[in-house]
């Protein structure tokens, strides 16, 4: 590894600016980042949630709007300061907050992604459980027993993944939103096509 | 209290400032386009949405 690319590692493990020479993503890279990150899990939850207040059509306007809504907030907050100077938002709130203010920030990031990830947790041991259940592999009354154990064993398979280093997750990040956005349409059309012969639509 | 900087972090904070280090920063139009996109087409879409 070149002393260059060393100290770059180094910045960026420390949230030190870095430099333009130094950033690597393009903007493919950048467009698969940001496409991974939206393509995830918790587009489920919420459309789950706005399904019991709302019909398709307007619900996923809603969804959309809100997800565009929320962008001009994160944007506005972070991107200026961040692309400028190459920190990350928690570094990019320093100068509002101080020092020991930041870490307000790393809180609020930090209860965010466990708040979701625990919840995404939850949902993997109940999906598990209740696939099971439903095709007879164990009985109605294991199904929360199992539900805990698939929750903590997903923790575990996480952990294995991300204690590879932000690199290994950073590149496997396509590759995972590639599946998702083939299981999410698999789901799709079988909802649809459910709909279609219960006569739904 | 002042903690001295680590060196790297130093030369590095200085060399940010140059212009030609920074990232190009956003213009009147990049900005135009966000407010475009995170303003008025969610506007749109709500209208659109409340209507159906």
């Amino acid at each position: 590894m070149s002393t260059t690319s060393t100290t770059a590692a180094i910045a960026e493990e420390n949230g030190w600016p870095i430099l333009r020479t130094e950033r690597t993503f393009g903007k493919l890279a950048i467009f698969l980042a940001c496409f991974s990150a939206s393509m995830a899990t918790w587009c489920f939850a919420i459309g789950g949630f706005v399904a019991y207040y709302l019909k398709a059509a307007p619900g996923t306007f809603a969804i959309i709007a809100g997800a565009l809504i929320g962008t001009l907030m994160i944007v506005l907050a972070t991107l200026p300061m961040s692309v400028r100077y190459g920190i990350d938002a928690v570094v990019a709130s320093r100068p509002q907050l101080g020092t020991r203010g930041s870490y307000v920030s790393i809180f609020l990031i930090y209860a965010s992604a466990m708040g979701w990830s625990i919840l995404l947790f939850i949902y993997k041991g109940q999906a598990i459980a209740d696939m099971l259940v439903t095709y007879a592999h164990m009985p109605q009354k294991a199904a929360h027993p199992v539900a805990s154990i698939v929750g903590v064993l997903a923790v575990f398979l996480v952990l294995s993944l991300i204690w590879r280093g932000p690199e290994y997750v950073r590149s496997r990040g396509p590759i995972v939103a590639v599946m998702v956005a083939f299981m999410s349409l698999v789901i799709l059309i079988l909802l649809v096509v459910a709909g279609h012969d219960v006569g739904v639509g | 209290m002042s903690e001295a900087l680590p060196r790297e972090l130093e030369a590095r904070c200085s060399e940010i400032c140059d212009a030609q280090q920074q990232g190009e920063p956003l213009i009147r139009n990049d900005y135009l386009l966000l407010a475009l996109v995170t303003i008025l087409v969610p506007a749109v879409l709500v209208v659109i949405g409340a209507a159906l």
